[in-house]
């Protein structure tokens, strides 16, 4: 009965560190390899205008020989994405606790957020402009927008989902309202709370791509909308490129993070 | 010490309304509790063993009849933290280490200090006290029970309700265990009722057991059980022990013959 989990544990990290390694890395990376291989074979045999499809090596040259422009540009896009999760992570979360209160609660406030997620997403686009201008406030303001709804749904999900004996033991112990909330469903709801971050951060980096492409003289949303109309399709597949790696780095944080804080949780065991 | 019952229960009915249909789970229970003693209840599955042990711990309000604890009702001795509860399900915040697990009932009583002290004798007394900084799942179904058992005892309750607390466990296990429960019960004076489906853990640990029988539940009869304490594994062996089992066997069985009668339900489905 006395088995030592700490034993069992160092085996598992080891194991979790060198397999993965192997696994998660390398096959993906053999794989993308030999997609731009016959790629760059294919553009070059064919002969293939570079303003139709480039060949890897021009989108190459094009990224490396001026890095600090893509650079400068996706910390704009990166600084929309994350301030845009950010806020409408905090107003969904807020929001969700606020509805978990009570059932009257939930059904005078769930209409008004449904109202913000039918409309679609261009409307508001439009209609901050129209507010806030041209500066990164309606940008922030529509990533914020994309993030809210997923975000609110599944905390609100996780904030309900205590189960019963969690319950009597709280009642057991005449725990308040307050402290229900702040020691049981709170803490509770932090593995849904991740699921859906795991889905709104990629649509906030997509919500602030959009905003950008159709309002911004900066970031990686404004490079593709003028590469795109130059033709300079270098410059376009090198800032989907740029996006993409933000995309999966973002998305590997999320995940580095959510093994950190749910360690306990059982889909980390 | 006090000769008045701990617990009385006089003619309790508790009806269960399932979707229109009433349901009677407990059909005026008369029960006495001494103060001090070790009362086990069993019967088959839906006897209303549960209801009973959630009515005693003020967890659900009854339908009518007198449940008094310390000649209070049990909502009163309850917010007076008199009441320890221990469920099958050991219930132990996943997020939360051993020692803050069993910290919580302290915790809640007083706002956020805790005396690290109190916790680490209840730890050392559940032989955890090397297990303070794990967490739930990292330790073995006993040890989660022992934490349990642990947090149940950091509110020095007078009254302990056990609901099927060892039902999870192995075999083996779980018959250590009741000797195990025994030590850290005994010289403490505290009352203790038990729920279970295993006649030789009743009688192994009571001074007496009350059979109920099922459809509605009711207490059929109660067995005082006259063997010595401390009690330990060797009597398991005994003409005495024997005799108690069948007796608690005999009375279940009589339940068993009497078959399945009209539950009293308002109306058939």
């Amino acid at each position: 009965m006395t088995r030592s989990p700490r034993s069992t544990r160092t085996e598992a990290r080891l194991g979790s560190i060198i397999r993965p390694a192997a696994g998660r890395l390398l096959l993906p990376a053999l794989v993308l390899g030999l997609i731009v291989t016959i790629w760059e074979v294919w553009t070059r045999l064919a002969d293939v205008p570079v303003y139709i499809v480039p060949a890897p090596s021009a989108v190459g040259s094009r990224l490396l020989g001026e890095p600090a422009f893509f650079a400068g540009h996706a910390a704009s896009t990166l600084s929309v994405a994350i301030g845009g999760w950010a806020l409408g992570s905090a107003v969904a979360i807020l929001y969700a606790a606020i509805m978990s209160q009570s059932q009257l609660l939930e059904r005078a406030l769930y209409p008004l957020a449904l109202l913000v997620k039918v409309v679609p997403v261009l409307v508001w686009a439009v209609l901050f402009v129209v507010w806030f201008g041209f500066g990164p406030t309606p940008k922030v303001l529509i990533a914020a927008l994309i993030t809210f709804f997923p975000v609110l749904v599944n905390t609100l999900a996780g904030l309900r989902a205590a189960n019963a004996e969690y319950l009597d033991l709280f009642r057991s112990l005449n725990a308040s309202r307050a402290q229900v909330f702040w020691k049981l469903r709170a803490p509770g709801s932090l593995p849904y709370l991740f699921a859906a971050f795991r889905i709104a951060i990629p649509l906030a980096v997509i919500g602030a791509f959009v905003a950008e492409y159709f309002t911004g003289d900066r970031g990686i949303g404004s490079i593709i909308s003028v590469a795109h109309s130059n033709l300079d399709m270098p410059t376009v597949f090198s800032a989907v490129l740029v996006l993409a790696i933000m995309g999966i780095a973002l998305t590997a944080l999320t995940s580095y993070l959510e093994r950190r804080i749910l360690f306990w949780h059982d889909s980390f065991r | 010490m006090d000769k008045t019952p701990h617990v009385v229960v006089r003619e309790l009915t508790h009806v269960y309304d399932v979707s229109g249909v009433s349901l009677i789970a407990l059909d005026k229970v008369d029960l006495e509790v001494a103060r001090g003693s070790f009362l086990s209840v069993i019967g088959p599955s839906g006897a209303g063993k549960t209801t009973l042990l959630k009515v005693l711990g003020g967890l659900i309000d009854h339908t009518s009849g007198t449940v008094e604890i310390d000649g209070t009702a049990p909502e009163g001795a309850r917010r007076r933290n008199r009441i320890g509860f221990v469920f099958q399900d050991p219930a132990l915040l996943p997020w939360r280490t051993v020692t803050d697990n069993v910290a919580l009932p302290l915790e809640i009583a007083n706002g956020q200090g805790h005396g690290p002290d109190t916790v680490e004798g209840h730890l050392r007394a559940v032989g955890l006290a090397a297990f303070g900084s794990y967490y739930p799942h990292q330790l073995s179904g006993g040890m989660k029970q022992r934490a349990a058992f642990a947090r149940a005892l950091a509110s020095a309750p007078a009254l302990l309700l056990l609901d099927e607390p060892l039902g999870s466990l192995d075999e083996i296990t779980r018959t250590h265990m009741r000797f195990e429960l025994l030590r850290l019960w005994e010289g403490t004076g505290r009352t203790v009722v038990l729920v279970t489906h295993s006649v030789p853990e009743a009688v192994m640990m009571s001074d007496e057991v009350a059979v109920m029988s099922s459809g509605p539940g009711r207490i059929l009869r109660n067995i005082p059980i006259e063997m010595p304490r401390p009690r330990d594994d060797a009597m398991e062996g005994s003409s005495i022990f024997a005799e108690h089992v069948l007796k608690v066997r005999e009375s279940l069985a009589l339940e068993g013959h009497r078959g399945p009668t009209a539950t009293g339900a308002g109306s058939p489905a």
